[in-house]
């Protein structure tokens, strides 16, 4: 039997087809404004450099007592955990009654070029953690590290667990040597000192074409192509160009921190095989000694399940959670599925370890 | 491709009228632009291209839309558009029938979008950068391979004499780096053509089975589906290989090592200008960073922190002391008049303790030691023997 059932005239209306949908949704497309982003309302808290402290405002006062930071990840804009009315973590966390805060790292450039993860871990998370702290009178409070951020996290956790209450690591990577993720092995053999010489920080389009280039054909091509077929719907349409400028609306990486990154997680894996120090200090994942929730994307393809789920073995606690999300690195955040999910379950994770 | 891929779809056959079929396209596509293009005054292609309408389209809009990210976004879906119609049209002429070279070409378009996306190629003093000295430097280069790669890699390796010894040294360094990056950029990319072949092959194999399993495609847009799914399957292959790897930081290392170069050629033109280099800002930029984690840290020394509840509960003590004395309501011109103090305990007199005031003057104290202080004239004319209180107490 013929795998192909098409004939040329099925093929020339699919073509025109094809054609007219982009044509009707030139009106379409005409219509929509800037899209916009960030739906929950926040004060700021607190700011140093670019770095800002803030804290969401949700419709009713929290019911949790103990606060919650969002560590986002440096590569990528943070507003993807509130990005639109119907697709934030924020806003169900919210409505839950977490008390939610998050570090918007701002947009570095050649003045921050010697930002190291120092300045990032022991400076910049630990002072947003005092911050907090100071405001609700505690001596601890939970945080939730998300991607990088939740590398950042695990590495403030062990070097400061007196300071946090819970542990929430999202689509975060641990093991970065293992076969199936791509990055790593192609950042395994770049030097990493001569590439940040030469380009000093690394620009938001190098990162962006690398990450595309995991999926080449998909990323570059098949996605416009599939763009065609919601041209006629507004809302869709507005969710895809949301979606877009979030993809490409990243921030240049400081070339110090980068370079102590992809040095110590990437090439050296150190998480994993020890030896990694941030600053002066140590950090060793058996230090992780609060509750750990582990949360992972089972179809992620830029921290796959196995960088993360190794975390169990490493860490100090007695009282480790694992969650696995039927979803990729994206739909973590914006998935019908995870609107339903994710929060709920960190926040009932959160609740049995609140006293 | 052989038979099978061919699919031979009903319908394919030798009688198909293309011409007529694509002109009837055109005509379809016209009744939908006809306005505008009236109004735009376009004539349509002489030879019916599918995807030329969406150029039209383009040209129609261009500028038309609210905000940058929907024009970017109208570009991007066109230039794809464009891409996916000519895929279609390309199979359709063809009767159907796959030819591998077409395949290959569809592959290849690709990617080559993705690769011309790489800011990689754009990185580079001397290809996007258009000073003078570099473009000199680059027909300079030219010429030093013209005759072949080893001839040309031994000129660059001749010693420099003089006083311009310097800037050939610098040249032959960047015209060795261009060398260099040329052949990891070869290296990877005869591993993406590997991958292409390795798809093409996946594609047809995913074909035969779709055949086998009596799943026919039904539309192109699965076919070009399917596509995709080989391609990326057997780009996936081989990406995770560590020749693969070791030829992508081939090649990252060998543009990092031509910009260097890049870098060093431009530094020497401008200090020999005068202008700043990248280098001294680097540096500026590190010292500046350096003094403000210093500066940032001794802001945070517990010392510091202890220095400052020391000052807050001196400031209470003085407070105290003035509240029980009466001084801190008076000014400069109308100085309190003495009153009978209590005597200082001795814990204070040896500088040891702050006093524990009184209920009146313990007031005064809290008032003291938000953040305004005491009038000035009350704290200097107290702050000698203040000072000598130098460790805090759980009484303070």
């Amino acid at each position: 039997m013929q795998a192909i059932r098409f004939t040329p005239e099925t093929l020339s209306n699919e073509a025109m087809r094809f054609t007219s949908k982009i044509s009707a949704g030139m009106e379409t497309l005409k219509q929509v404004d800037d899209v916009h982003f960030g739906v929950t309302d926040k004060e700021e808290i607190y700011a140093e450099d670019k770095l800002v402290l803030y804290r969401y405002q949700g419709d009713k006062k929290p019911s949790a007592k103990v606060p919650t930071l969002i560590v986002y990840a440096l590569v990528n804009r943070p507003y993807m955990v509130d990005l639109q009315e119907d697709r934030s973590l924020v806003r169900n966390l919210l409505a839950q009654g977490e008390d939610l805060y998050l570090i918007d790292w701002g947009y570095p450039d050649r003045a921050d070029r010697f930002t190291s993860l120092d300045d990032y871990i022991n400076g910049y998370i630990r002072r947003c953690v005092e911050v907090i702290c100071k405001r609700h009178g505690l001596n601890k409070i939970n945080i939730l590290g998300i991607c990088q951020g939740g590398a950042f996290s695990l590495c403030y956790a062990s070097i400061y667990p007196e300071t946090v209450q819970n542990l929430i690591t999202m689509v975060t990577p641990v093991d970065f040597h293992t076969d199936d993720n791509m990055l790593s092995r192609w950042t395994r053999s770049m030097d990493v000192d001569a590439f940040i010489n030469a380009n000093g920080n690394v620009s938001a389009d190098m990162m962006n074409f690398c990450y595309l280039t995991l999926k080449p054909y998909r990323l570059f091509h098949q996605k416009y192509v599939g763009l065609a077929e919601i041209l006629d719907d507004q809302r869709e349409l507005e969710n895809f160009l949301r979606m877009e400028k979030w993809i490409f609306d990243s921030p240049d990486q400081a070339g110090e921190a980068f370079r102590q990154f992809v040095k110590d997680f990437y090439q050296g894996n150190k998480l994993v095989n020890g030896g990694l120090v941030i600053g002066d200090k140590a950090v060793d994942l058996a230090r992780v000694s609060m509750p750990v929730l582990n949360i992972y994307a089972e179809q992620d393809h830029l921290v796959p399940p196995s960088a993360s789920k190794p975390l169990e073995g490493l860490v100090g606690t007695k009282d480790y959670s694992v969650l696995a999300f039927r979803g990729g690195h994206i739909g973590i955040y914006v998935s019908g599925r995870a609107q339903r999910e994710v929060p709920s379950a960190v926040h009932q994770w959160l609740a049995k370890r609140s006293s | 491709m052989g038979e099978d891929m061919a699919g031979s779809g009903k319908g394919f056959g030798a009688d198909v009228d293309w011409q007529g079929m694509a002109e009837q396209y055109w005509k379809n596509f016209g009744e939908l632009t006809e306005q505008a293009m009236a109004a735009m005054k376009m004539e349509p292609a002489a030879v019916p291209q599918w995807a030329d309408g969406l150029e039209q389209w383009r040209r129609l809009f261009e500028g038309s839309m609210n905000s940058s990210d929907v024009q970017s976004g109208l570009d991007q879906l066109l230039d794809h558009g464009r891409g996916y119609l000519r895929f279609m049209q390309e199979l359709a002429q063809n009767g159907g029938q796959f030819d591998p070279t077409d395949l290959r070409a569809a592959a290849e378009r690709m990617v080559a979008e993705f690769r011309s996306a790489n800011p990689l190629l754009q990185a580079f003093p001397g290809q996007d950068e258009s000073g003078d000295l570099l473009r000199q430097l680059m027909g300079w280069w030219q010429q030093a391979t013209a005759p072949g790669k080893e001839e040309a890699r031994s000129w660059l390796r001749m010693p420099a004499f003089g006083m311009a010894r310097e800037y050939q040294e610098q040249a032959q360094a960047y015209a060795a780096a261009q060398l260099d990056y040329r052949e990891a950029m070869a290296g990877y990319n005869a591993l993406i053509a590997q991958a292409v072949e390795s798809g093409i092959s996946g594609f047809q194999a995913k074909l035969d089975e779709r055949g086998e399993q009596g799943r026919g495609i039904e539309n192109l847009r699965g076919l070009y589906d399917l596509f995709v799914d080989a391609l990326e399957e057997a780009y996936a292959e081989v990406a995770l290989t560590e020749e693969f790897g070791r030829a992508y930081g081939k090649l990252v290392d060998s543009q990092s090592r031509l910009r260097l170069a890049g870098n060093q050629v431009v530094e020497q033109i401008s200090r020999a200008l005068g202008m700043p280099t990248r280098t001294e800002v680097d540096t500026l930029e590190q010292r500046v960073h350096q003094l403000r984690r210093e500066a940032k840290n001794r802001s945070e020394h517990p010392a510091l922190n202890e220095l400052k509840s020391e000052v807050d509960q001196l400031r209470a003590e003085l407070a105290a002391l003035k509240a029980s004395r009466g001084v801190g309501e008076h000014d400069d011109d109308d100085p309190p008049k003495p009153k009978t103090s209590k005597p200082r305990s001795s814990s204070a007199r040896a500088g040891r303790k702050p006093v524990v005031a009184t209920k009146p003057a313990a007031k005064a104290a809290a008032t003291a030691t938000s953040k305004k202080a005491a009038p000035k004239r009350a704290t200097r004319s107290k702050s000698k023997p203040a000072t000598r209180a130098a460790k805090p107490t759980k009484e303070g």
